[in-house]
């Protein structure tokens, strides 16, 4: 969600900063100039910042207002002639009068402005120069002032200007150098405070006015500025400080002609010059074109009529080839300004572009995490394939997104690498929750059919070969019959296991059944998104071509080294490459073995079995009893030991603990312990789930069930926004959501690895020795003595404490959101009365998944589960709530949703005749639970509110964040 | 109701803009305009702003007679207007055209609408451009900052010419989401559009206008499937 | 009778502002180009035409001939080589560029011709006139840089309209794209505009020699009387042009006969108040 408050604007930069510093030096050193230099540089100095601040000046009204004139010199004889009428036949101090000429000057600007501006582009420019005409004609009749041959200011008026015998007295000059000296100052303080003046301005929105008013006149006045006044005003502060100017500079000349004062060359042509060679539209330009014209006029003025051609050549050049000046290609190259004016946005996802790049061409620079769209593919310009969401990976996250968001009706194309799905058993345990939403989905009955139920999984045996000695056993999987009611009455459905291999294509099967149109045989490369979408570049394996496909959202299931995740530059918590770890299949008949004590996970403790691996060799039933798949470990500092058939196979024969029996070795995988979440799921337009983003060794069995659970959060969620029923942000709660969740399970199940640890010191397996040692040690917790019964209770204690990790009911099915998807009801989180690991509470919180129960519907067993769900929000109510149902029909009609309603009681459609639903909807009869599609309670009241239209409304438009 | 006109009248010289045209827009609607070039409907929006004067007829913001009203004066009472074919302040950035048209448009500083006009800048996806020259953005870029400078005038009523032509398809759909977006918030919006299909998705008015007449207006289907409309467009006789 | 004798002097000079003018009017309606050295242009003309009769000894009518011929080339060059790349929406290059031809030209001039004033003589006609009623007489040179000026303008008006490279230069003053798109060269039609324009500143320089002596720096009072014509007339129009030098050189004429040093600043005036009650002249056409 946008903040303002995390933007600001600047602008200055740091450079710009120093370079005032610098700047300010400068002028501190000019002030105090008159004490060190000579008098004539003193003079140079005088004209060059008398030319500066004319400069300035017609910089403005050119450079930034777009009113080239060539009349200026109008008021800089105007200036002139009223600073010596001023101090000539009015009797007023000298600076008086030259403070006079600049307000003579601004009052007699406007006139002329209201003459000249009734032209246009080149015409006004010519009118300026015609009304300089009128200005020295006029001038010329002034005989008190010498009509037209002029005269010069008396030496007792000169000598008047205030400060002078200080000046004299002070640096022990004459009384003209005291005058050169006092002008100077002037000139100095004219230059500062008409660059000041300007600068400030040019920091105010009235700035930003003129220079919106030089790129489009017709658009400024669209937006609301006063042109014709803007243009006023710029013309009014020239003509003044063009006359304040003016009058100094002849006040120092001490003579005055109309033809000097009114002189195009002089005023009109060299300011020009300066304006244009330094760079127009720049306030250091016309100081650098003054320093220029300055050394020219030095050395070449002599040169007279060839002087004057070749500024006039340069002047040409420069507006041909480098029409910004010489400032303008510094401000190309290096983008540096002493007196920036650019307002530069700071903020997040607000990046300053290169600015020496040419306009025409300029770009961003490429954002962090998002591919650049640069790589060099031969790609057609226009994506291929459209579709609203994009799919990578077909495992279980990316399988079950593809169904679910078929079954919400939203087009959906999922891609894989690979020819076919999972071709190793991998994840097995698929727990309650994520029965439930195979459940959703229709196939949870075809998921039974191919799995091995509850009752046979349970028995974890800790041995030390399966022929071998039995350490201990622990009841796993809800088989213990305490813990069996705490599962039976968490979930309508039964945790069982179910290889990968063959639930994958129970769920892609139903996802294709339902409109996914999947592609195998084909590998994402990269994508790139913006504000409209995702465009995704796929590789074709089959026929080698390369095409994309344009996506709304794009979802990243592209397992434990997902190139999306890396590509987006989602950040990671954790390391992958802990341990290393290598599964070897085989088929063998162990029933012997194992059938007396079915169970889906064996332990092996062995000498060896402890490096490396998940903590313990394990022997897991693949398919009972002949289909296994057996886990080792190594040390992942040797890396992989790519182990021939041989040797694997005398691994396997190790665990079993049986030379003699007939072992057929099927695959080999290597792989390695990890222990990372991504501290971010989502990017933009792009959503990684699953292994992309938690990575963690398989204890616990958490791995396809939260992948599983990942897809139900977010695809309800995405059909909502492509529905246009839900706002974009509603998306970012499933970051919020899940990835907490992932850091838990990631933390769970690396946790998990270490609690064998304890087992086999315990045992004595890891002090090393030989084979008799490590037998010898493992024998002396039978003896009798007390040393022997502490070693047999810490066993029993560290292998109870295993429960973490096959019992943990708290962790498969315990999760409670918190996000803006979820509304709370203010009441308190209720307590954890048990271990809330191992234990699942239910409760209708806000944030946490709706409790089963029975309930009887046309009499049928319904769960409540089945009432909600299926990518509809569902508000459950009792009998007394019927003004639920109607804020609901209401809601639901308003915000254009589908939200059902239903009530839950005798004579309702629903009737709950075990009363375990009054026990723990925890709100009373007239109160409303509201569900979200995946289940998780949204709001609850507990009660009938005053307006429930009102409130339900509300809760609905700020999870759908619609205001 | 927000805009009224009254026989309204415009010609130059034998050629009429305006021909007796009288309208009324209410507060919060979105209101299509379509007819074949040279019909008078940007004419029509130089009328309302101002850039045109009537020959006579009137027209009132909320009850209040502007027919006299000078252009940008017309700017602070609510009236923004987006170009056909953009203009933007080429060497200013996406964030200072913005900035300035907000200031001028609703008379404040630059620090009090700079949320206003990060949020705009968000609204029509030009943030992360934000510092760019507008010289440098594509064609559907400046249309885009075309739109979020005549919404940083805080207009009450939008004027948008033309602005779907030149975009893909992919493009128009997020700028119809996004006038969708500005006129649910409330801002009412009167759009010129030869892209007749973008129109439709956003407004519940359609009004026909050829040879500065107002030809047909009502419901956007029936308006389209009229026969004088479809004598336009499609040249049915 | 003073006032019937101002009147025709009026309107005599006003045929010679008017060949000032036209070609400014000329390059501004086919390209929007306002050209600073127009002025300096003309005193070039002028001393073309100067060379030809001083240096090479020729008689004035193919010394003009020979500098229309010069003025061509050089117009066309010029516009070619150097105006064509400043033309555009920025109306500052061309502005600045021939602001500083203006003054390469007149400082070129000062050293080729040194500032001395000069004078066009055209032996006979010089100080010939016809005498009218009442002791009013019309100098010869006068009258016939009126006549010139009303060919030169029958002549453009022609060409405009009526023939294929008129249409060329209307079209390309329409729409540059377009009538590049119908294979009209614009840098082509621009020259040769330019060229033709520099041509009837051949003439101007011409006359203005024969009328009133000339030097290297009053190029730029020229562009000034040029301009005011063609804004008092309005653009658009050659006749129009005419009517605006017309008024301009009676103002003048007037303005002389209150107090001659007034003569200059009274075209100014009137200019201004023209351009105060009606900025777009008195005899506009409508254009873009």
């Amino acid at each position: 969600m946008l903040d303002p408050k995390n933007y600001t604007v600047a602008k200055s930069t740091r450079t710009s900063r120093t370079a005032l510093v610098f700047i300010f030096v400068l002028v501190v050193l000019l002030a105090v100039a008159p004490a060190l230099v000579s008098r004539s540089l003193l003079q140079d100095l005088f004209f060059v910042l008398t030319m500066i601040a004319l400069a300035q000046c017609w910089n403005l009204l050119a450079g930034y207002g777009g009113l080239v004139s060539v009349g200026q010199q109008a008021f800089v004889g105007l200036g002139a002639y009223i600073g010596f009428a001023g101090s000539i036949l009015w009797g007023l101090n000298p600076m008086l009068a030259i403070l006079l000429a600049g307000v003579v000057g601004a009052a007699l600007s406007v006139p002329t402005a209201f003459v000249v501006f009734r032209l246009q582009g080149a015409y006004f420019a010519i009118g300026t120069w015609v009304a300089a005409e009128v200005y020295r004609l006029v001038f010329a009749q002034w005989k008190a002032l010498g009509g037209g041959t002029g005269t010069s200011l008396p030496s007792g008026v000169a000598k008047s200007i205030a400060g002078l015998s200080w000046v004299r007295e002070g640096l022990d000059i004459k009384s003209s150098a005291a005058r050169d000296v006092i002008s100077y100052w002037i000139a100095l303080a004219l230059v500062v405070v008409i660059v000041g003046a300007i600068y400030a301005f040019l920091r105010t929105r009235s700035g930003l006015a003129l220079s919106a008013l030089r790129d489009n006149e017709t658009a400024a006045e669209s937006i609301g500025v006063d042109t014709r006044r803007a243009k006023f005003a710029v013309y009014i502060f020239a003509a003044f400080g063009a006359a304040i100017t003016g009058a100094l500079i002849f006040f120092q000349k001490a003579s005055i002609t109309p033809q000097s004062a009114f002189s195009v060359i002089d005023w009109t042509a060299f300011v020009l010059f300066i304006v244009v060679i330094g760079g127009i539209g720049t306030i250091e330009g016309p100081i650098i074109g003054a320093l220029i014209l300055f050394v020219l006029q030095n050395w070449f003025a002599d040169y007279g009529t060839w002087y004057l051609m070749a500024l006039g050549a340069i002047a040409i050049a420069v507006m041909l080839v480098a029409p910004r000046g010489i400032w303008g290609l510094v401000q190309a190259k290096y983008d540096f300004s002493i007196f920036p004016t650019r307002r530069r946005l700071l903020g997040p996802d607000t990046p300053v572009p290169d600015y020496t790049q040419p306009i025409r061409e300029m770009k961003l620079p490429p954002a962090k995490g998002v591919h650049a769209a640069d790589t060099p593919l031969e790609v057609p310009t226009m994506f291929d394939i459209e579709t609203d969401v994009l799919i990578i990976g077909s495992g279980p996250a990316g399988g079950a997104s593809a169904a679910l968001l078929s079954s919400y009706g939203i087009a959906n194309i999922m891609i894989e690498k690979y020819g076919w799905l999972a071709n190793t058993p991998r994840a097995h345990i698929t727990n309650q929750r994520a029965m439930e939403v195979l459940r959703e989905l229709g196939i949870e009955e075809d998921a039974i059919a191919k799995s091995v139920p509850q009752e046979l999984m349970g028995n974890n045996v800790f041995c030390t070969a399966l022929a071998g000695e039995e350490i201990g056993r622990l009841l796993t999987w809800g088989n213990h019959p305490s813990r069996k009611a705490d599962y039976d009455l968490a979930s309508p459905c039964r945790i069982c296991d179910i290889p990968q291999t063959l639930l994958e294509p129970i769920i892609v099967a139903k996802a294709m059944e339902s409109g996914t149109i999947t592609r195998f045989k084909t590998e994402y490369i990269s994508h790139t998104q913006d504000e409209n979408g995702v465009v995704a570049t796929v590789r074709d394996r089959v026929a080698n071509e390369i095409y994309r496909i344009r996506a709304k959202y794009m979802i990243g299931a592209d397992g434990a080294n997902s190139l999306i995740a890396e590509q987006l530059g989602l950040p990671m918590d954790g390391k992958m490459g802990l341990e290393g770890s290598m599964n070897i299949e085989f088929e063998a008949d162990l029933s012997k073995y194992v059938a007396h004590r079915p169970s889906v996970l064996y332990w092996i403790f062995q000498p060896g079995a402890d490096i490396g691996g998940i903590g313990a060799g394990v022997v897991r039933m693949v398919r009972p009893w002949n289909k296994w798949l057996s886990i080792y470990g190594f040390d992942i500092k040797d890396g992989p030991p790519n182990l021939s058939t041989d040797e694997a196979e005398q691994i396997v024969r190790q665990l079993i603990g049986d030379d003699e029996i007939l072992i057929k070795i099927g695959k080999l995988s290597y792989w390695t312990i990890n222990n990372m979440v991504a501290r971010r799921y989502a990017k933009g337009r792009v959503f990684c789930m699953g292994d992309a983003v938690h990575r963690h060794p398989p204890t616990n069995g958490l791995g396809s069930n939260t992948s599983i659970q990942d897809a139900y959060n977010l695809c309800w969620k995405l059909k909502l926004v492509l529905e246009g029923k839900a706002d974009a942000s509603l998306l970012d709660t499933y970051n919020d959501e899940r990835q907490p969740v992932g850091r838990q399970i990631v933390t769970r199940a690396n946790k998990s690895i270490e609690d064998y640890g304890p087992i086999f010191e315990t045992l004595g397996i890891t002090q090393g020795g030989s084979a008799d040692d490590v037998k010898r040690r493992m024998d002396s917790r039978k003896q009798p003595t007390v040393e022997a019964e502490a070693k047999r209770k810490a066993l029993n204690k560290y292998i109870r404490q295993k429960s973490y990790e096959f019992n943990c009911h708290g962790v498969e099915l315990g999760q409670r959101y918190s996000s803006s998807a979820i509304v709370s009801d203010h009441t308190a989180e209720p307590e954890y009365t048990r271990d809330r690991e191992l234990y699942y509470h239910p409760t209708t919180w806000p944030g946490a998944r709706i409790p089963h129960v029975w309930l009887d519907r046309d009499q049928q067993s319904v769960s409540t589960l089945d009432l909600v769900g299926r990518g509809r929000f569902v508000l459950l109510t009792g009998v007394s709530g019927a003004g639920w149902m109607e804020a609901a029909a209401r809601a639901s009609a308003e915000l254009d949703i589908a939200l059902d309603a239903i009530q839950i009681g005798p004579g309702c459609s629903v009737n709950d005749t075990f009363g375990d639903w009054a026990m723990q909807s925890e709100v009373s009869d007239s109160g409303m639970i509201l569900a979200r599609p995946d289940g998780h309670v949204a709001w609850r009241s507990h009660m009938l509110s005053a307006n429930p239209t009102g409130d339900l409304l509300a809760v609905m438009r700020q999870i759908l964040g619609r205001t | 109701m927000l805009l009224e006109i009254r026989n309204l009248n415009r010609k130059f010289g034998a050629i009429v803009v305006a021909d007796d045209v009288t309208l009324d827009v209410e507060e919060g609607e979105a209101v299509g305009i379509i007819g074949p070039n040279g019909a008078g409907k940007s004419s029509l929006f130089n009328l309302i702003t101002g850039v045109l004067r009537p020959d006579s007829g009137q027209i009132s913001l909320q009850g209040k007679d502007i027919t006299r009203m000078p252009a940008r004066n017309r700017v602070s009472l609510g009236i923004g207007r987006s170009f056909q074919i953009p203009q933007p302040f080429e060497h200013m950035t996406v964030f200072e055209n913005t900035s300035v048209a907000a200031c001028f448009g609703r008379n404040a500083r630059e620090r009090d609408v700079q949320d206003d006009v990060v949020a705009i800048l968000h609204q029509t996806g030009l943030l992360p451009h934000a510092n760019l020259p507008a010289g440098s953005l594509s064609l559907l870029e400046r249309k885009r900052l075309e739109m979020a400078r005549s919404l940083a005038t805080n207009p009450q009523l939008l004027l948008l010419d033309e602005i779907a032509g030149g975009l893909t398809d992919a493009e128009c759909q997020g700028l119809i989401r996004t006038i969708r977006d500005i006129n649910d918030t409330g801002t009412t919006i009167i759009w010129i559009e030869h892209v007749t299909h973008a129109l439709l998705a956003v407004v519940s008015r359609l009004i026909a206008i050829d040879f500065g007449k107002i030809i047909a207006q009502g419901n956007p289907a029936e308006v389209m499937a009229s026969e004088v409309v479809q004598n336009i467009y499609l040249g049915i006789e | 009778m003073i006032y019937l004798d101002t009147i025709i002097q009026g309107v005599l000079l006003g045929g010679l502002y008017a060949l000032f003018a036209l070609g400014l009017s000329l390059i501004f309606g086919i390209m929007r180009l306002v050209n600073l050295a127009h002025g300096d242009l003309m005193i070039l003309g002028a001393f073309a035409v100067l060379v030809g009769v001083d240096a090479l000894g020729l008689p004035i009518p193919l010394a003009a001939v020979l500098a229309g011929i010069f003025m061509f080339m050089v117009g066309y060059a010029l516009q070619y080589v150097l105006l064509n790349r400043t033309l555009g929406r920025d109306i500052l290059p061309p502005l600045l560029v021939t602001f500083g031809l203006s003054i390469i030209l007149q400082n070129g001039m000062l050293e080729t011709f040194s500032a001395d004033t000069q004078r066009l003589n055209m032996g006979g006609l010089q100080e010939a006139s016809i005498s009218l009623f009442g002791g009013l007489a019309i100098g010869m040179v006068p009258l016939i840089t009126f006549i010139s000026a009303i060919v030169v303008i029958l002549f453009l008006n022609w060409l405009f309209y009526s023939t294929e490279t008129g249409r060329a230069f209307r079209a390309t003053s329409d729409n540059p794209q377009i009538a590049q798109l119908m294979g009209i060269d614009n840098d082509r039609i621009f020259a040769l505009a330019m060229a033709l324009a520099m041509v009837i500143v051949a003439i101007a320089g011409l006359y203005l020699g024969a009328r009133a002596t000339f030097d290297p720096l009053i190029g730029p009072s020229r562009l000034i009387f040029a301009f005011e014509a063609v804004i008092i007339g309005g653009l658009g129009s050659f006749w129009g042009t005419l009517a605006g030098g017309i008024i301009l050189g009676l103002a003048q004429t007037f303005g002389a006969q209150i107090n001659p040093e007034w003569q200059i600043l009274s075209g100014h005036i009137v200019f201004l108040i023209i351009l105060v009650i009606r900025p777009k002249g008195l005899f506009p056409r409508v254009t873009g």
